[in-house]
């Protein structure tokens, strides 16, 4: 699992921040105090940083070269300054990506993903999803249960990690959409339910019968 | 000021001199002075005195030309001519002049404290936009960690909110002396993605959806500016949505277009397959404040959006129009001139 350090000031933003990195397979730290930034952000040696451009103090794109200096860590820049120069020189200090606030979920679930991704390879950001005897490897864009296994297309596999990420609750539609949206898969209500039945006939290939279920007029369900 | 007019103003000093001249005459001819002598006399006065006024008329007038010509190049900003214009050398002149200079100064001081004025507000007004962020930033987060119905209804206020947060942000920047925004090389394709991400929930919510076509071709524009205008335009697709209830779309594609004699523009549209706009509507959805028959049905707009579009896209030099068919929807098209010279 993939360690996640949030560096926020904004108390509320930080604990939502680690519950949703949490809730996306991820462990996310938070430092608590603000005093030497770097350091502290050094010593935790995450596999990302979530850095907030407005610390109380200090400035963010000092901490952004101080840290550069030091270590090789993946640096994603959030802040609400919302101009490019802010953004040329923030990535000119070393930071790997910029995502403005107030920025949405899937958005910035997918900036991480991607950065991940870039630093250390495709396998890295991906993780393996078990849930109810069926292992969806989001890697190699494969679903695997009882010994058998199958290929899924990037929209089936997308719409499933997010159904598993979420056993137990109903996703609406309208979240599964926004998701994919946040990727560039700008589908249509009527091409979601085309992914859906061709995922769930994909699932049936390998043995797998109503692992998706649908809820009517809520979104779809994985128990 | 022509000599003519010059002569008519001066109408009751040449009257009392010719009056005196004729006096003098009389009271030579009574006094049996020669008529030769008479007609010398009275001419010398009254080519000194006709070359004494010409000669104020010259040195006059070079002073009201210059100030008229000043002026006039100056255009709205006249107010400057004192700045320019040399101090005049005849007693009149001298009090127009000082006259004209302190409220000229006035003038200058006013409209640099409402310059000032102006720009502090405008910081203000980043200020905010920055700080509000936090917040709906934050209040975003706890709605998406706790998904419910009340919570999903509370995020897509929360949406409403940043959009008229990020309304008033450009309202701000695009009708600003300052030239603050950056004109670079961006692929279409790109601000058009950025756009639809950005306002992906409201589209979603609305069931509007975009069909990208051709997208590939590069413009000039400030990305971010030209993002929000698109943002505007695809909230308009998602607002005055078709009415049956089926899915709706938005296409999207840019084309090349020669406009004259090789002279070629990149035509960005953007088609909805919503409710359309009113012929009578058409041409002024763009104007400030107009809201038209839709924004009284719909009594949801503020007649802005299109407004801030067609403010931003003229300060980046790119014109935009819209072409409707009431019930079947409108485009809304950007041009934006090529600006390589061609050789």
């Amino acid at each position: 699992m993939r360690r996640l350090l949030v560096v926020e000031d904004d108390r509320r933003i930080r604990d939502e921040l680690c519950v949703l990195l949490a809730r996306n397979g991820y462990e996310a730290l938070a430092l608590e105090t603000f005093d030497d930034v770097a350091t502290q952000i050094v010593d935790a040696a995450p596999d990302l940083v979530l850095l907030d451009l407005n610390l109380p103090g200090v400035d963010g794109q000092y901490v952004c070269r101080e840290v550069r200096r030091r270590s090789e860590v993946p640096i994603v820049v959030v802040t609400s300054r919302d101009n490019d120069m802010d953004e040329l020189l923030t990535l000119s200090l070393g930071a790997d990506d910029f995502v403005p606030k107030p920025y949405n979920d899937q958005v910035l679930l997918a900036h991480v993903a991607t950065v991940l991704k870039r630093s250390y390879g495709e396998s890295a950001a991906a993780a393996e999803i078990s849930h109810g005897g069926v292992t969806l490897d989001t890697a190699r864009c494969r679903v695997t249960a009882g010994g058998r296994t199958a290929e899924l297309t990037k929209n089936e596999l997308r719409i499933l990690a997010l159904l598993m990420r979420n056993a137990g609750a109903v996703v609406s539609r309208q979240r599964i959409q926004e998701e994919l949206w946040a990727s560039d898969e700008f589908v249509d209500d009527n091409t979601l339910t085309v992914n859906v039945s061709h995922l769930r006939s994909t699932l049936a290939k390998i043995g797998v019968e109503d692992f998706v279920r649908t809820k009517r007029g809520m979104g779809y369900l994985v128990e | 000021m022509g000599l003519a007019a010059y002569l008519a103003d001066r109408v009751v000093p040449v009257f009392v001199g010719a009056l005196a001249l004729a006096f003098v005459a009389l009271v030579m001819s009574v006094y049996g002075v020669e008529g030769a002598v008479v007609a010398f006399v009275c001419g010398v006065l009254a080519l000194a005195a006709l070359l004494a006024l010409v000669l104020d008329w010259l040195h006059r007038r070079s002073f009201y030309r210059q100030l008229v010509d000043t002026i006039d190049a100056l255009g709205d900003r006249g107010f400057l001519s004192t700045e320019l214009v040399e101090r005049p050398r005849f007693l009149e002149g001298e009090l127009f002049f000082d006259a004209l200079d302190r409220e000229s100064k006035a003038m200058r001081d006013h409209v640099s404290a409402a310059r000032r004025e102006r720009r502090e507000y405008r910081e203000y007004v980043e200020t905010w936009v920055h700080e509000i962020k936090t917040p709906i930033a934050a209040a975003h987060l706890v709605a998406r960690n706790n998904p419910s119905p009340e919570m999903d209804a509370v995020d897509a206020e929360l949406d409403a909110i940043e959009g008229y947060v990020e309304q008033a942000l450009y309202y701000s920047r695009g009708t600003s002396l300052d030239r603050d925004f950056q004109i670079r090389e961006v692929v279409l394709a790109d601000v058009v993605r950025d756009a639809l991400r950005h306002k992906a929930r409201t589209l979603i919510g609305a069931r509007v959806a975009p069909v990208l076509g051709e997208l590939d071709a590069v413009v000039h524009a400030d990305p971010k500016w030209l993002s929000f205008v698109l943002g505007q335009v695809l909230v308009n697709a998602a607002k005055y949505r078709r009415e049956d209830g089926e899915q709706g779309h938005v296409r999207i594609w840019a084309e090349r277009r020669e406009t004259g004699l090789d002279s070629w523009v990149t035509l960005l549209a953007l088609a909805d397959d919503g409710i359309g706009v009113p012929a009578a509507d058409v041409g002024r959805v763009f104007d400030k404040g107009f809201t038209g028959e839709n924004g009284r049905r719909f009594a949801r707009s503020t007649g802005m959006g299109l407004y801030l579009v067609r403010e931003l896209c003229e300060k980046m030099g790119v014109s935009v129009w819209m072409e409707s068919e009431e019930g079947a929807g409108a485009t809304v098209f950007l041009s934006f001139p090529d600006m390589v010279e061609r050789a």
